[in-house]
């Protein structure tokens, strides 16, 4: 059997080594590796593809292996297993009122925030905030309905991506 | 083959109607030769009066005229003055209006019962004009049917950019299942400098106006219902719906901050006024747009993107005004009709 898979590894010496020696230990068979390096993710990771050749075990065994070690699947055989949104809000409000903000979107379930960014204006009055959150691919669409309605009632404009 | 003639009533003198006027002298014997078309102009209005020649009138004489005193009822020998577009029609000797007086978003008057009579009189229409498309789109369409006239309005939507005759000619047979675009001008040309330059919105905002790029009052444009227009009579003409300017969803970009854009930038996003016809919903929102994606157009200029069922996904990039780039897309519906005429 053959998987083919996308992940995102941070950009530091030694990462992908990591993850495919203990791959080829337990017997899989890692081929075509192609590293995006122009297409950095917004957390500043590069996407890698490769694929994996072995029995239905071994290959369950890498997957599993893979997530246990903290990295991000982003496709497996090109089915989406997460996907990431950036949005901005912004509004004229002080920064701990669009921390809570923030704060209600985390608490929605099946979103993941990946990461915030916060610039503050010159009167402390005006707050901007990026962020970056990880869906599964089929409750995209519901997730940034639920942050939608969380800025309406904050009185915020929230910036999506076309 | 023989040559036709084919008399046109311009309605509007202003940038498009004199960018009519400019194209129409300068292609006039091109038209002949490749389209076998002789277009004249035998009638042009502003709010002063109008000048009607049954023969045709002196393009350049109109335009000089214009120029020098501001009012085409100073016309030599031709010029009338305190007529209102309705009575420009009735007397004019033409087979088609061009509309090209400003836009009303509140009731689209005077352009709608201006069109509306050209074609129960039987006149093809062209017109550049948003506002009673996007207010009243089936009546007018209705009435082209009613009347067996033909209606075209390209230059509404994308100015110089082929949007409707890319989607019913180019990719005809095609289902268009959503549309998103950037179909105003200003606000990208206000929206790429604050990336480039850093500014803020309001200073950025007058510099477009002293360039002539923001209008006077920008609050059409930078509110949005410019591009609100636009994506409404795309997804009436285009995509079946019935819909009009209160179905859209609206906000502008007046407080769009440097602070946001810079921030969106370091992930190397920009921010863009879009206007999309997806998901059974029509808004005009600033959004996020990758960087080198087709939706990253500097300046002025507007894009739109087709998704279709057939091409995938197609996308267009062009400049979205001008006098003579709109007058461009109002020459190529005067051929089309002219042509179709012909056969
Ligand atoms: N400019 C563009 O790049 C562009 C692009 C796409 C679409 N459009 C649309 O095209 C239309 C014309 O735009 P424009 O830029 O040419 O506007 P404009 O420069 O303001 O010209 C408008 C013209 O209409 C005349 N007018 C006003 N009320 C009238 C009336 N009741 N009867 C007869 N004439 C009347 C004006 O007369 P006076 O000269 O006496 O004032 C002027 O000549 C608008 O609907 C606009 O939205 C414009």
């Amino acid at each position: 059997m053959r998987l083919k898979l996308l992940i995102e590894l941070p950009d530091t010496p030694g990462q992908l080594v990591n993850i495919l020696q203990p791959l080829s230990s337990f017997g899989a068979n890692v081929s075509t590796i192609i590293h995006e390096h122009d297409n950095r993710t917004a957390d500043g990771k590069i996407p890698v593809h490769f694929t994996l050749d072995g029995s239905k075990e071994i290959l369950e065994k890498g997957v599993e292996f893979i997530r246990g070690q903290d990295v991000d699947i982003v496709e497996i055989d090109g089915i989406l297993q997460k996907e990431t949104q950036t949005f901005l809000l912004l509004g004229n409000i002080p920064t701990a009122d669009i921390m809570q903000t923030v704060h209600k979107i985390d608490e929605l379930e099946d979103v993941k925030i990946s990461s915030v960014d916060l610039n503050i204006g010159n009167n402390l009055q005006e707050s901007v905030c990026k962020i970056v959150i990880e869906t599964s691919e089929n409750n995209r669409l519901e997730a940034i309905n639920f942050i939608q309605d969380i800025a309406d009632n904050d009185n915020l404009v929230l910036i999506k991506e076309i | 083959m023989t040559v036709k003639k084919m008399r046109l009533c311009v309605l509007g003198f202003g940038a498009v109607g004199q960018g009519v006027a400019n194209v129409i002298s300068m292609k006039h014997e091109e038209l002949i030769e490749r389209y076998n078309l002789d277009i004249q102009i035998t009638a042009i209005a502003d709010r002063s009066g109008a000048a009607i020649n049954p023969d045709g009138l002196d393009l350049q004489l109109a335009l000089d005229t214009k120029y020098e005193t501001g009012k085409i009822k100073d016309y030599p020998e031709f010029g009338v003055s305190d007529v209102d577009g309705l009575e420009v029609l009735d007397m004019a000797e033409y087979d088609c209006l061009v509309e090209a007086t400003p836009t009303n978003i509140d009731d689209g008057e005077p352009t709608q019962s201006n069109i509306l009579k050209a074609m129960n009189d039987k006149k093809d229409v062209v017109t550049s004009n948003k506002g009673p498309l996007a207010l009243n789109f089936k009546t007018l369409v209705d009435a082209a049917k009613d009347n067996d006239v033909k209606f075209r309005f390209e230059a509404s939507v994308g100015g110089a950019m082929p949007v409707i005759n890319t989607a019913r000619q180019s990719l005809a047979g095609n289902q268009i299942q959503s549309v998103q675009g950037i179909l105003n001008g200003t606000t990208n040309y206000i929206l790429s400098r604050m990336a480039n330059e850093g500014t803020e919105y309001e200073p950025t905002l007058k510099e477009a106006q002293e360039l002539g790029i923001a209008e006077t009052n920008p609050y059409q444009d930078v509110e949005g219902l410019d591009a609100a227009c636009k994506i409404v009579i795309i997804a009436n003409s285009l995509m079946g719906w019935d819909v009009s300017l209160k179905d859209v969803s609206l906000h502008g970009i007046s407080d769009i901050t440097s602070n946001a854009v810079q921030l969106a930038l370091k992930d190397g996003y920009l921010i863009k006024l879009v206007a999309e016809a997806k998901d059974g919903k029509l808004t005009v929102a600033p959004m996020l747009v990758k960087q080198g994606s087709p939706f990253a157009v500097n300046g002025t200029l507007n894009v739109i993107n087709f998704k279709t069922d057939l091409s995938d996904n197609v996308t267009v990039v062009g400049v979205g005004a001008g006098s003579i780039e709109t007058a461009s897309a109002i020459l190529s519906d005067i051929i089309s009709i002219g042509k179709a005429n012909t056969n």
